[in-house]
């Protein structure tokens, strides 16, 4: 064991994951992968599902790498797509289980924070109410996180370079132009 | 982490801390304090419960603070809680704990119109002569020579009063003075403990100096403290998923210590017989209780007495394997390798039938069965040479008590020198003798003693070698900080940790460090009440220093410094302002 316990035994969850179901998996099987007994898991873990959470809360913000800017949003969302291709077992499997939610969660946190980056780097020198941003990077939100989700149902086949060009051109200049809608009359 | 007072702070609600969903946190002991911690993660913290483990040594939670059933031995609680209203942390904790008492209640809300309708007070607070009234009358019988002694303590700044000795700050007529008898009996001082901790006590609880000769100034629970405080706490925190599992020994944690840094990175422990060890990362919060005051207690019955357990007490083990990775971890040895001046021994005496309770009714002036408050605080016996209290708290003092019968709970303070009537040292006598020398005390004819020690009663001492440890002597750095600079993931909580102006041996040092280790390290964005501030409030001084004077005007006393104010005419300057209008309402011109 290299890593400390909790970093371990996700790593033995993503594993065990290409090869099996997330309800066929035990804290038996985690454990003795991990090469821990079970009592070692579950001083970190109730169950297979809080460890499920824990690396969707925990892997939040990785991802991004710093990239949501204007000029590399694209790099962002690809970033996205690329944890989801690396990790493909596990969201997967989460995807079709109960534990979809967090995996939702994830999903629309890191879109969202990708998204209110740009639209603040773009809104820099302008007026716009914070929650009026807010709400822009929520509409967004769920279109890009709706194509994240179609795509991992269809099995992640389609090429993401393909799918975030054609987003590219849909959205050239949607932003500026929504932040241009709400902007506040200066006096 | 910051402190506040005040309304506003203390009935908003904070936000959820950024960081919440990715910490775990392990809580070593399930103490009062850690059990506190706990709530506050839940609460304040808004941590998810299942993420929460609290790993206790023994089979059951409540660390020193008691009261159990035991099928063989009968009743026993080694301690009872005095508590009062300024317990700032303890009460926003328990305003949020439901009673497991009053369906909608909090314990709080159960415990302030329990302390409404049945305030305590005591009407006979000590005896001589195997149970008459010592005549204390509240009256503290300080000489001016004593009061002004204590006025320089209050006066002393802390770092003059590291390692120095209560003995050393006071001379002989304050230790003769009613105020010593009170102090030192109810809250277990001794001439050989710290001075420093003695000022902090005068300061924190200068507001109650009225109220200290006849215990009006205290509360207690309805029933013992495990009943009335734990386990509200241990459903709310089961309720919340928060994991206990008992049997775990944590005998040491492994820190990774650069230069301004410190990560707690593995905890070692002991579980059913074997070792295990938990690696933690930085979300991994740790909370340690570092030394205990019931370390090492034990238990003898009616026939054997307790005995002094001399073997390496876990907690202390833990605490110095701790603290020789790092100077900023304090040291346990201050405080844990000198018995003879930290210990004491309590006993539970259960009555029978009923021969002893009249003679419980005659000193305490109230019907013992009656529910209510009996002897309101502990009654000492001023000529005992174990200077042995006693106290009858509300009864029954359990649930599962027998309606004809009554807990009563006695200590000695002096263990090493044979008593009135039982001419051996109370850590050598069995239960029986201790009823012995105790009916002796509250005025039993010899003649019935033994048969009523005997037959009417059943008595289970307990000895506590550590029960004083966080009274001796110590120095800046002895006591490591609830949260040491540096310290990223890991927090020291309980009697034994070190924060401002609040005073150990109390229900509120543990809720008030644990609450300080919660909010610093899950950064939860809300004041912590700061120490109640009476002892800045120029009222309280005033009203205090005509009490502790037994109402003498200050014009009476023949101190030097106020004879010069008298001289110099300063009390004609004062003559027609507020401070003329303060004086006469305290009553000290």
């Amino acid at each position: 064991m290299s890593q400390t316990t909790k970093r371990a035994l996700a790593a033995s969850l993503k594993k065990l994951l290409l090869k099996k179901p997330l309800d066929k998996i035990t804290v038996i099987d985690v454990a003795a992968d991990c090469e821990v007994n079970r009592q070692t898991f579950y001083y970190h873990f109730q169950d297979i599902y809080d460890l499920v959470e824990w690396i969707y809360t925990n892997e939040a913000t990785k991802a991004l790498d710093g990239k949501k800017t204007y000029d590399t949003w694209q790099e962002g969302f690809l970033k996205i797509f690329e944890y989801v291709l690396k990790n493909s077992g596990f969201v997967r499997n989460t995807y079709h289980s109960v534990s979809r939610q967090h995996l939702e969660t994830y999903l629309y946190n890191e879109t969202y924070n990708l998204l209110i980056g740009v639209i603040e780097e773009k809104a820099s020198g302008m007026t716009v109410r914070d929650d009026d941003k807010a709400f822009i990077a929520h509409f967004y939100k769920y279109a890009f996180v709706g194509l994240v989700l179609e795509w991992i149902q269809q099995g992640m086949k389609e090429e993401p370079r393909i799918i975030i060009d054609r987003l590219s051109i849909l959205v050239h200049g949607d932003i500026e132009k929504a932040l241009e809608k709400f902007r506040t009359p200066s006096r | 982490m910051y402190y506040s007072n005040g309304n506003y702070e203390a009935f908003a609600r904070p936000q959820k801390p950024a960081d919440a969903d990715k910490k775990s946190a392990y809580l070593v002991g399930s103490g009062l304090a850690s059990l506190a911690a706990a709530c506050f993660m839940v609460r304040d913290g808004q941590m998810k419960g299942e993420r929460i483990h609290i790993l206790e040594e023994l089979s059951l939670p409540g660390g020193a603070c008691d009261g159990i059933y035991d099928n063989q031995k009968g009743f026993i609680i080694r301690g009872g809680r005095e508590m009062e209203n300024h317990f700032e942390c303890l009460w926003d904790l328990f305003r949020s704990i439901p009673s497991s008492e009053i369906d909608g209640a909090s314990v709080l809300d159960e415990y302030y119109w329990l302390n409404k309708k049945d305030p305590n007070f005591s009407l006979m607070r000590a005896t001589v002569n195997q149970g008459e009234d010592a005549h204390t009358d509240g009256k503290f019988t300080l000489s001016d020579k004593a009061s002004m002694e204590i006025v320089k303590l209050f006066m002393t700044r802390d770092e003059d009063l590291y390692d120095r000795k209560i003995e050393e700050v006071f001379t002989e007529e304050f230790f003769a003075s009613n105020f010593w008898l009170y102090w030192r009996t109810m809250f277990a001082f001794e001439e050989w403990h710290s001075a420093l901790e003695m000022k902090l006590y005068i300061q924190r609880f200068i507001h109650h100096i009225g109220g200290l000769p006849d215990f009006s100034a205290l509360k207690f629970t309805q029933y013992n403290q495990y009943e009335s405080l734990i386990l509200p706490m241990v459903n709310y925190l089961e309720g919340n998923g928060v994991q206990f599992q008992y049997d775990t020994q944590v005998t040491n944690i492994l820190f990774d210590i650069q230069n301004d840094k410190k990560v707690a990175k593995k905890i070692i422990c002991m579980h059913n017989g074997a070792e295990e060890s938990i690696d933690l990362i930085e979300d991994d919060l740790v909370f340690v209780t570092n030394g205990s005051c019931t370390e090492n207690a034990s238990l003898g019955d009616q026939n054997h007495p307790a005995g002094i357990n001399n073997s390496p007490g876990g907690c202390w083990e833990l605490w110095r394997n701790i603290a020789s990775q790092d100077e900023a971890f304090g040291h346990p040895d201050k405080f844990c390798t000198n018995i003879p001046a930290t210990n004491w021994e309590s006993a539970t005496v259960t009555t029978l039938d009923n021969r002893i309770p009249p003679y419980i009714e005659k000193v305490c002036k109230r019907d013992p069965f009656n529910g209510k408050v009996v002897s309101g605080g502990i009654v000492t016996v001023k000529d005992s040479k174990w200077l042995m209290s006693y106290t009858v708290n509300r009864q029954p003092h359990f649930k599962a008590q027998p309606k004809d019968q009554l807990v009563v709970w006695v200590y000695g303070l002096f263990t090493d020198v044979p008593g009135d009537y039982i001419k051996k040292p109370m850590r050598e006598c069995t239960g029986i003798e201790i009823t012995e020398e105790w009916l002796y005390h509250i005025g039993v004819p010899e003649s019935e003693i033994h048969e009523m020690a005997t037959e009417s009663a059943r008595c289970i001492p307990c000895m506590m070698p550590y029960i004083t440890a966080f009274f001796m002597p110590r120095t800046k750095g002895d006591r490591p900080k609830v949260v040491p600079d540096g310290a990223v993931n890991f927090a020291f909580i309980g009697q034994f940790a070190d924060t401002v102006r609040d005073t150990v041996f109390t229900t509120e040092y543990s809720v008030r460090t644990a609450m300080e280790a919660v909010y610093t390290l899950l950064d939860v964005d809300r004041g912590v009440p700061e120490v109640f501030a009476s002892c800045y409030d120029v009222r309280t001084l005033m009203d205090s220093t005509s009490k502790m004077m037994d109402g003498k005007k200050i014009t009476e006393l023949k101190l030097p410094f106020i004879i010069s104010l008298i001289e110099k005419g300063s009390l004609k300057k004062i003559s027609g302002t507020v401070i003329e209008d303060l004086l006469k309402e305290y009553h000290l011109i």
